[in-house]
């Protein structure tokens, strides 16, 4: 199952270790294109026969930029995980020989929409924002394997502005980033982003998804292991190989097994 | 030249035929199923009917939001409800779910398909993958530049539609489910509970702050998005109130004409651009069109979000022989108030309140209950669903 993993690399002096506790596949942050990030890889940092993601919302002048550079660099590439479908028209036009897994945050919500995807990409992640029930219904229904979010922290907002300049710049302090801010009302705590191309906020909580690792039709589990020590990267993946998280850090199942309101007529 | 819409929301058919009355070309709405704003009253199969009736009666058209994200339990009863809207004569659909854009196509509707705002387009890559979908429209991300809106014109050929007046998602539209974690509401299927405009603590800031955008008013481009391929220009805000409706869009529609007919000046920009911030309560700036926002277009501390009392009084009835206005009240008003009629036939005209008639024809000093229903004598003519606003701004002052 291990070699199922699909590890978003945050420190790239950590992967020989994990290379070493059976982990082949590695997702890297492609430099200029993506946000919630604080360490994106340029081509030539990143190893040969690895995925990259591509998670920005794009404007014309980058995509025609990320036309070059996955033109100058199309043999490296073993993969590409996008958000944006001009990405997809990239590769189309390019003719790259890359598995395509489409991962459009909040979208992959139910299978009719994943089938419909799998038209065009190779995989799909599967959303977090569903229930285990609702991912296993997906799974049963699903033309080709799909993707899912095993563990991390999970993107909740994407904005194009960039919140914390813009706050430290209002109130004339100095500008921090990965800033914790707590929402009065429900107490829920989100850690800010920043880069030049937006803000993501991320739920405070590691979304601890491993019991999903039982599931079947996967063809690749994520892992977002954004901020956690070498030393926990390490022990993840034991936790992982165990199907058991023992890490001591804030974690939640996310909405597995809360399901969300659709209409306040429902909230009965 | 192109052909240029003014579109409008409207939550209720009231709202719908203001939005017509005031001149709008087309109206979005949505539907009791599959659109976000889940929570507002939204239009039964039987009343988009009647609205497609009423519009196209005036050449006018009605396009219907089918904007969630599904779940596997929302694809029940998806078909036909897309069936349905056919039936009733709809234009458009507004969707950004893959499913529904490839099920009404399956389907062989009638109507378009519009591209959601929710898919997030900035780029001409991505309209043409959607074009090959079978959409017809981009409804563009409120984030899109100047320079982004052309190239993709450019590229796509497609129509879009660019949002020019309303509230903000502090996130790109669709990539936000605060709302799925501050209040198990679902952001992406009509629950956002607008948190951004909630208060946040953080470490080293004694206030608490929101995070939240100041409104988009796009006064000032109009003429350029014109120029430059915008076909449709929406104004957001399916739960606002007529007076609302009625204030924006006459406003927008003159500034669309005066653009057309290259008649607009700074001055009259500056007061349309004043009587908009007024309706709304809040401030507002062109947001993403020349550049990246700063902290200028943002509010960071606490603010009441309370609605003005500006809109005194709805014409239901005028007389031209005694010249007598039927007004029904919508805020207390009195006699020596200067006041100012405005309508979608009208120049916008100053009137002091000298005499107050009640119903029952009984002179009154203050109009002060809601919706009673006073008499006005007033020498320029007037129309059923003119409007009665408190004075603020003098055009006279911007010219």
């Amino acid at each position: 199952m291990i070699n199922k993993l699909l590890y978003i690399v945050n420190n790239k002096e950590i992967i020989e270790d994990l290379k070493k506790v059976g982990v082949k596949n590695f997702l890297f942050p492609l430099k200029d294109f993506c946000v919630g990030f604080n360490n994106t890889y340029d081509f030539d940092e990143i190893e040969n026969e690895s995925f990259i993601f591509i998670n920005r919302i794009l404007d014309n002048e980058s995509l025609d930029l990320l036309e070059k550079k996955l033109n100058d660099n199309r043999d490296k590439i073993k993969g590409i995980v996008y958000d944006d479908f001009g990405v997809l028209y990239l590769i189309n036009k390019l003719k790259l020989n890359v598995i395509t897994i489409n991962y459009q945050n909040h979208f992959g919500t139910n299978y009719q929409s994943i089938n419909e995807n799998l038209k065009y990409n190779d995989s799909v992640v599967v959303s977090t924002d569903i229930t285990k029930k609702e991912i296993e219904e997906i799974l049963k229904k699903v033309e080709k394997e799909v993707c899912i979010f095993l563990f991390g922290l999970i993107p909740v907002m994407y904005s194009r502005r960039t919140l914390l300049t813009n706050f430290s710049k209002e109130f004339n302090i100095p500008t921090k980033n990965n800033v914790l801010i707590d929402e009065k009302i429900s107490k829920n705590k989100f850690i800010m982003v920043e880069n030049e191309f937006g803000t993501v906020g991320y739920q405070r909580n590691y979304y601890d998804g491993l019991e999903l690792l039982n599931l079947e039709n996967i063809k690749y589990f994520l892992v977002n292991p954004l901020f956690l020590s070498d030393k926990e990267q390490i022990q993840l993946i034991s936790d992982i190989k165990n199907k058991k998280l023992t890490l001591n850090i804030p974690n939640d199942k996310g909405f597995l097994y809360k399901e969300t309101i659709y209409k306040l007529k429902e909230d009965k | 030249m192109q052909k240029v819409e003014l579109l409008a929301p409207a939550g209720d058919l009231e709202r719908l035929k203001m939005a017509f009355l005031y001149g709008a070309d087309a109206v979005y709405i949505g539907g009791q199923e599959f659109s976000l704003r889940a929570n507002a009253k939204n239009f039964s199969l039987e009343e988009i009917k009647e609205a497609c009736s009423y519009a196209h009666a005036l050449h006018k058209k009605v396009y219907v939001t089918v904007n969630i994200v599904l779940h596997n339990k929302n694809l029940v009863g998806l078909k036909e409800y897309l069936k349905s809207l056919d039936a009733c004569g709809i234009d458009a659909i507004i969707a950004s779910d893959i499913t529904v854009i490839n099920e009404a196509h399956k389907l062989n509707v009638n109507y378009e398909v519009h591209l959601s705002t929710q898919a997030s387009t900035l780029n001409y890559g991505q309209g043409l993958f959607y074009k090959n979908l079978g959409v017809t429209r981009l409804v563009l991300a409120r984030e899109a530049s100047k320079k982004d809106i052309k190239r993709i014109k450019e590229e796509t050929n497609l129509e879009l539609e660019c949002f020019i007046h309303g509230a903000m998602c502090t996130s790109i539209s669709g990539k936000c489910v605060l709302s799925n974690y501050c209040t198990n509401r679902d952001s992406n299927r009509g629950g956002c509970a607008q948190i951004c405009r909630w208060l946040f603590d953080m470490d080293g800031v004694e206030e608490p702050f929101s995070i939240t955008p100041k409104d988009l008013n796009m006064v000032p481009y109009i003429k350029e998005m014109i120029d430059i391929g915008v076909n449709s220009f929406k104004v957001e805000g399916r739960m606002r109130s007529i007076y609302y409706i009625a204030t924006v869009i006459n406003v927008y529609r003159k500034i669309i004409d005066k653009s057309l007919n290259n008649t607009l000046t700074t001055g009259e920009c500056k007061y349309y651009l004043d009587i908009l911030n007024r309706c709304a309560n809040r401030d507002s700036t062109p947001q993403f069109f020349l550049n990246l926002p700063t902290n200028k277009e943002q509010y960071f501390l606490g603010r009441d979000e309370i609605s003005n009392q500006d809109f005194l009084g709805m014409v239901l009835d005028y007389d031209e022989n005694s010249h007598i206005a039927t007004i029904e009240q919508r805020n207390y008003f009195k006699i020596g108030d200067v006041v100012e009629f405005f309508g979608p036939n009208m120049e916008t005209f100053t009137y002091k309140v000298n005499k107050i008639k009640n119903e029952n024809d009984e002179e009154i000093e203050v109009a002060r209950h809601p919706k009673m229903i006073t008499k006005l004598k007033i020498d320029n003519i007037l129309h059923k669903y003119d409007m009665m606003r408190i004075k603020v701004f003098d055009k006279d002052n911007y010219l």
